[in-house]
């Protein structure tokens, strides 16, 4: 790393972080997220209220229903509806006498809204049930069990029959969801990265740039520059998510949640993974001749990272086998698959080896090859490079 | 072909390119080229589109490397610190447009090494007639203007040896006239200048020596004044009448009244002169060195 390549890193860097829309997706995606989680928490507050609140009329038609405060019966279907006209009541539950055997109920309601219409559905399931309960004289403390959801301890146990380390269920989410953001820091970098690199070509910077460094220079000023563009996303990311998991219900599941194996693997796939990703966009950016043509092609490599939502069915029946495991080597689907596979099983460490191993060895390649076509390759404007082309750029520079 | 360097042992010139060859896809781009350019001259590079400038510069450059042949820079091959001593103002090519004139100075300039970059930044800006733009983005730039912003890139770090392709392209007179202006100064001040060009008028009036590629192979080279020796003479003749056969002529221009003779370098003029005069009436008689751009136009035809 020379100190032009520091140089062209801090500029990429800089120009990037100051844009508009870097700024609106940084801290934008994880508010939208943030609102989303808030609509989704306040919808389920306001059926638990509006339920509290509400008065249901009922037609006991199998004979096991009893009023309780806000549930009132009705001897038909007419006199209720009649009292749901009036307002008197806010629904109308209708229990039908062969209910015991087909489980089905009616609700009659004026709300139209999904809020009312979901805490009619609600509370009325949880009323029949406990009359039904009550009827077959089940104790109240049993009735309470089965109307309460039931909250198991998973012990999740290694091949050997032991338990593994971190027990807590923030243990595999936290890994899992850090792959997640790992993915799309990757991609989301090199997308930067891919974008720096077309609008230069497009506008016949290039030549310019390479009369002030060398082709490897500049290739590496970039990838850095861009490598810290995606960290500063991933670090305002994961602070956000740190926050608002401080401050939210679930703060007690990752109280215990300390810096393991796992985390520092998926420091290194990151690393390794954007690498390899980054210079692989770098050259075919550099070979296509618009922006637009690159982002088609560099949606090939999106792909990678989607791997293990496309093979979740069977990376979760068996996340050790010889698909997995091939997925796992194959140095564009390894920073992905290796670290879900991480959090699943046990995989065995000559795997996780072989896997760095050969990453490492793509990057290694691919850096020595990436320079000749980068620099060719920002050089040839307006056509399309073809294959034959790119072998002749790979022996002549 | 003239062959002419002025300084053979290497000392004194700030290129040397020997045999040099470069090929792509089995084309020969460039097939033997050999010229030198000697400190604080400016030196013209020729030819017609696709001749093989552009491949020259970038392998001058190190943008590509050759595939046989050496080119020397200040008696060196290419280093790091050479390529911090060349500056070069590119044909085409456009700027970041989202970043302020003043950032993409300090940009470039930090990429060469360059030190109080504000106050070089400042009288740049001053001789180009930029300094209100210092802290515009560059798409607020005309075209003009920001073909002066990439003249300053190429000069911020006072290059000993500055290569302009077309760098009178997209600026008016007046900024011609800037340019030109600043060029000879830095001349004067040690720079040497290596233009392509395709502006004779303008190879004729500041270039030294030239040197004119055709199809990747040299077809000219040395000073002007060499060159035109050895494409002849041209005469004006104003007259009236027909025109009688002149011999030692290679070639006629003739409008009607107005006719231009190419004649053979060597070619008693007296003598022709007698000839018109005894065949029609001569209003005008002007013998002239050939211009760069009938030579040009010549050497392209051939």
């Amino acid at each position: 790393m020379t100190a032009k390549s520091l140089i062209v890193a801090k500029f990429e860097f800089l120009k990037t972080v100051r844009r508009k829309g870097f700024i609106l997706g940084m801290l934008g995606l994880p508010l939208l997220m943030l609102f989303v989680l808030g609509l989704s928490l306040y919808t389920g507050a306001g059926i638990g209220t509006a339920s509290a609140n509400q008065t249901t009329g009922f037609v006991d038609a199998a004979g096991f229903v009893q009023a309780t405060p806000g549930f009132v019966r009705y001897p038909g279907i007419a006199a209720g509806n009649a009292a749901l006209g009036k307002g008197e009541i806010d629904s109308l539950l209708i229990v039908p006498p062969d209910y015991i055997r087909t489980g089905t109920l009616t609700v009659y309601t004026m709300d139209t809204s999904l809020l009312g219409s979901a805490g009619s559905s609600q509370s009325a399931q949880e009323f029949v049930t406990r009359n039904l309960l009550r009827y077959e004289n089940v104790s109240d403390p049993v009735a309470q069990k089965i109307l309460s959801p039931v909250s198991p301890t998973v012990i999740v146990l290694d091949e050997a029959g032991n338990p593994k380390g971190d027990q807590k269920l923030a243990g595999f989410v936290l890994p899992f969801a850090l792959t997640m953001v790992l993915a799309i820091g990757i991609l989301t970098s090199s997308g930067y990265l891919m974008q720096g690199i077309g609008e230069e070509k497009e506008s016949r910077r290039g030549e310019f740039l390479l009369s002030h460094c060398s082709a490897e220079e500049l290739l590496a000023g970039k990838i850095l520059g861009y490598a810290g563009v995606g960290l500063l996303q991933i670090v305002v990311w994961v602070a956000i998510g740190l926050i608002v998991i401080a401050v939210s219900p679930f703060a007690a599941l990752f109280s215990e949640i300390q810096v393991s194996g796992l985390v520092c693997l998926a420091v290194i796939y990151f690393v390794l993974g954007y690498f390899l990703f980054s210079v692989s966009i770098a050259c075919t950016a550099s070979l296509a001749p618009t922006v637009r043509e690159a982002q088609q092609v560099s949606a090939v490599f999106s792909m990678f990272a989607v791997f293990p939502i496309i093979f979740l069915q069977f990376l979760l029946q068996d996340p050790n086998s010889l698909l997995m495991q091939v997925l796992t080597y194959f140095p564009y689907t390894a920073p992905f698959v290796a670290m879900v596979r991480l959090t699943l099983v046990t995989v065995p460490p000559y795997q996780i080896i072989v896997s760095i191993a050969l990453l490492v060895i793509a990057i290694a390649v691919l850096t020595r090859l990436a320079a000749r076509i980068f620099r060719m390759g920002m050089l040839t404007y307006g056509k399309r490079v073809t294959f034959r082309e790119v072998w002749g750029f790979l022996r002549v520079t | 072909m003239t062959t002419s360097d002025p300084k053979k042992d290497g000392e004194g010139n700030v290129l040397t390119v020997e045999h040099l060859t470069k090929t792509f896809d089995h084309r020969n781009v460039l097939g033997d080229i050999g010229f030198t350019v000697t400190k604080g001259e400016v030196f013209g590079l020729l030819g017609p589109n696709g001749a093989g400038k552009t491949t020259l510069i970038r392998t001058i450059l190190d943008i590509f490397r050759p595939d046989a042949g050496t080119i020397s820079l200040f008696g060196r091959t290419f280093s790091d610190d050479i390529k911090d001593a060349i500056g070069y103002l590119p044909e085409e090519g456009s700027l970041d447009k989202d970043i302020p004139v003043s950032e993409c100075i300090r940009y470039f300039a930090e990429l060469k090494h360059v030190d109080a970059i504000d106050r070089k930044m400042d009288i740049w800006l001053e001789k180009l007639d930029l300094t209100e733009y210092r802290d515009k983005k560059i798409q607020e730039l005309s075209k003009g203007m920001h073909r002066r912003l990439q003249f300053i890139l190429a000069v911020i770090h006072e290059p000993d040896l500055l290569i302009l392709d077309e760098p009178f392209s997209g600026l008016d007179p007046l900024n011609i006239k800037t340019l030109k202006d600043i060029l000879l100064d830095l001349r004067d001040n040690g720079t040497t200048l290596i233009m392509s060009t395709h502006q004779m008028d303008e190879v004729e009036r500041m270039c030294d020596r030239i040197l004119m590629l055709n199809d990747g192979k040299m077809v000219l080279y040395g000073s002007l004044d060499e060159i035109r020796q050895q494409f002849g003479l041209s005469i004006e003749v104003r007259y009236e009448g027909r025109l009688p056969h002149i011999d030692h002529i290679l070639g006629i221009n003739d409008s009607g009244n107005v006719a231009e003779l190419i004649v053979e370098k060597d070619a008693d003029t007296q003598a022709m002169l007698k000839t018109l005069i005894a065949s029609v009436t001569v209003r005008k008689f002007e013998v002239k060195q050939r211009s760069m751009n009938e030579i040009f136009l010549e050497v392209c035809r051939r």
